[in-house]
């Protein structure tokens, strides 16, 4: 029983024996904060990259997060009282009329595991919701998903949005999905774009250290 | 040639008189509503033409021959006609002030806002909760339409009048992406990574009932259909979306089983609709029995015109590549779009094993000009 092993089933995706180990380690008096970061956390910073790198698909990514996030629930009720860190707040959806959201949910389970608090609001939200958001929540970062071209344009609706609001500087906006590039990010005055999930993740430490 | 005959023997791999066109028929080769009313108006054609849609979630039509002859086109697709039946107890439509919802005979629940929506969103799924096998046993299957025997006679007079013809519409989706109608994406993804047993129980029945939907359509339609396709998007922008693995051991013997059947039935060429970067997998998908790929995502990775000919182009025929719908159609000018059909038309025609079409159905963001362009472009280079 050691952090390793918990990190390399949160790896294998086994969730059962992801809350066994975390159960064991608690109980044997580890620290909750480090087995979440040592064992759990460790495990998704490996399927990130591999994923990134073609060696883990979607299923595998899921299965894992779906383990890391039962452990990390074990892990939450021992820490009651405590504050569990947290380096910032992410609102996120996909735009209006786009119904796609596989790649959305990996992003954001990648966000959670890089530490984010992430607010997700699902698909097909209109500008309104995500403004309402912005101002109930008061995310660092706004980030958008779009998959077709003919929704990509909504992406530049909600920044439009945000600056009638008068809310554009006091948020972050990334976006991403398949048709969306580093250009487009820049054509529509967004901080930041990315092309998968592992360094979606990055690039928001990246914005939230600037 | 005839527009058969063209379409047949650049199937088969050699060099008809021309490439063969298909715009409007195949798998994703369609136009959606909104565009197809642009393309009416570009047409001077009135409403007379009344619209069929052919695909309600993605607003699809069945266009008119009247306009597919304008364009020129190769390919006839079959507007079935299903007798009615007894309605599956999932089945209802309703809507409420902002929005129309309907849950189809999966039970798969979609949802469209009044307003400006241009699709209708898949929201909910029957089995979303269940997590073992008696909770699957819940699921009550529809069961495949019989068609109406008079409907024959529509490819009867395509066969007459030379076209080729093809079936594009599929009983749910293929053995990968039917699972997810009933127990939504990432539930079913889980189950292929850690309970691959559950998915074959269900890829077994989908297998019967593909089966029956099949021998229906041939019971109506014997000896006349020359093309008909199976829907499984595998890829994403940038890669597979399960290893090529998976896909091998789990997915692919169900369509190689299907196609065995299939082929049983006639000479009938077998298409496989996948979206996104498919390149890994290509060899199984040959290997599967399927004789064309489609809609050839050329805008994903490793999905490059070059490479796809160089590596594949003997074994499996490109439907689609023509244009990349993601960026150049949509968005590019016309004179970016001519340059780009001249280019794949460069690539993908030698030696045949080729039928043009853009990379998908055609959005309603591509302007008319650059349609048009593609398509006199098209004509004036798909000469052999
Ligand atoms: C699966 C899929 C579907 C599923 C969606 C299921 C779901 N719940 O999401 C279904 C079948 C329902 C579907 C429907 C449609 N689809 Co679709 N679909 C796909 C497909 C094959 C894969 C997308 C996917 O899930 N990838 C897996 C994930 C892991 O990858 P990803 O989404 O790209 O996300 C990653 C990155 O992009 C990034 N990312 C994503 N979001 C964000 C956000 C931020 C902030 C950041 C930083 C990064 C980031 O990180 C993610 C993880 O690594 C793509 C093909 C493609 N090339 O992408 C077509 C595709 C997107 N679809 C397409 C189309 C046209 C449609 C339809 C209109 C139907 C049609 N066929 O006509 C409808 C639209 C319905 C609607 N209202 O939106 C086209 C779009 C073409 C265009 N003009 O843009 C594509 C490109 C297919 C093609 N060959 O052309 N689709």
């Amino acid at each position: 029983m050691s952090y390793t092993e918990l990190c390399a089933e949160v790896v294998n995706g086994n969730e059962s024996k992801v809350i066994e180990l975390t159960k064991s380690l608690l109980e044997a008096g580890y620290d909750p904060l480090e087995i979440m970061n040592k064992g759990l956390i460790a495990g998704m910073d490996i399927v990130g990259p591999r994923f990134k790198n073609g060696e883990m698909f979607v299923p595998e990514v899921l299965l894992s997060a779906r383990a890391l996030h039962s452990g990390i629930n074990i892990v939450k009720e021992a820490l009651v009282g405590t504050d569990i860190p947290c380096i910032g707040k992410i609102v996120l959806g996909t735009v209006k009329s786009d119904l796609h959201d596989i790649g959305k949910n990996l992003v954001g389970m990648m966000m959670e595991s890089a530490g984010f608090k992430v607010i997700d609001l699902g698909v097909d939200v209109p500008e309104e919701t995500f403004i309402e958001a912005v101002k109930e929540h008061k995310p660092d970062i706004l980030a958008l998903s779009a998959l077709l071209t003919t929704t990509m344009p909504n992406m530049k609706s909600v920044i439009d949005a945000l600056k009638e609001n008068g809310l554009r500087d006091k948020v972050k906006v990334i976006i991403g999905g398949a048709p969306v590039s580093q250009n487009f990010a820049d054509e529509i005055g967004a901080d930041g774009y990315a092309p998968e999930a592992a360094s979606a993740a990055a690039l928001c430490k990246q914005l939230i250290a600037e | 040639m005839n527009s058969r005959e063209r379409v047949l023997c650049a199937l088969n791999h050699k060099e008809p008189d021309r490439i063969p066109l298909d715009l409007g028929s195949g798998h994703a080769c369609k136009f959606t509503k909104y565009f197809y009313l642009k393309l009416l108006d570009y047409f001077g054609i009135k409403d007379e033409e009344e619209l069929e849609i052919c695909h309600t979630p993605y607003q699809l039509v069945y266009a008119s021959d009247k306009v597919l002859d304008l364009l020129k086109c190769d390919v006839r697709n079959a507007r079935l006609r299903p007798l009615p039946k007894e309605k599956s107890p999932y089945e209802k439509k309703w809507e409420t002030e902002d929005s129309y919802y309907y849950i189809n005979e999966w039970g798969t629940k979609y949802r469209k806002p009044k307003d400006q929506g241009l699709y209708f969103d898949l929201v909910d799924v029957v089995l979303a909760d269940a997590k073992n096998e008696v909770d699957d046993e819940k699921f009550i299957w529809p069961t495949p339409s019989k068609f109406d025997p008079s409907s024959r006679k529509e490819l009867e007079d395509y066969r007459a009048a030379g076209y080729a013809t093809t079936i594009s519409e599929v009983f749910g989706n293929g053995f990968f992406q039917t699972g997810p109608l009933v127990y939504g994406y990432e539930n079913w993804f889980m189950m292929m990574g850690a309970e691959p047993e559950r998915c074959r129980k269900f890829m077994d029945k989908l297998l019967e009932k593909k089966i029956e939907y099949y021998d229906n359509l041939f019971e109506v339609y014997d000896g006349l259909v020359d093309v008909t396709a199976e829907a499984d998007d595998f890829g994403t922008q940038l890669g597979l979306m399960v290893s090529p693995k998976m896909l091998r051991e789990i997915v692919l013997p169900y369509h190689k089983k299907l196609i065995e059947h299939i082929k049983s039935k006639g000479d009938i060429k077998m298409t496989l609709h996948s979206c996104g970067s498919v390149s890994d997998a290509i060899p199984d998908i040959i290997e599967a029995g399927f004789d064309c790929l489609n809609p050839v995502q050329i805008s994903a990775a490793k999905m490059s015109p070059e490479y796809l000919k160089k590596n594949f182009g003997n074994d499996i025929t490109f439907w689609g590549g023509g244009i990349n719908t993601q960026e150049t159609l949509c968005k590019g000018t016309p004179q970016q779009v001519r340059d780009e059909t001249k280019r794949n038309i460069d690539i993908f025609a030698p030696g045949g094993g080729f039928v043009f079409s853009p990379v998908h159905n055609i959005q309603e963001d591509v302007p008319i000009e650059n349609f048009i362009a593609m398509w006199e472009t098209f004509q004036d280079n798909c000469k052999y």
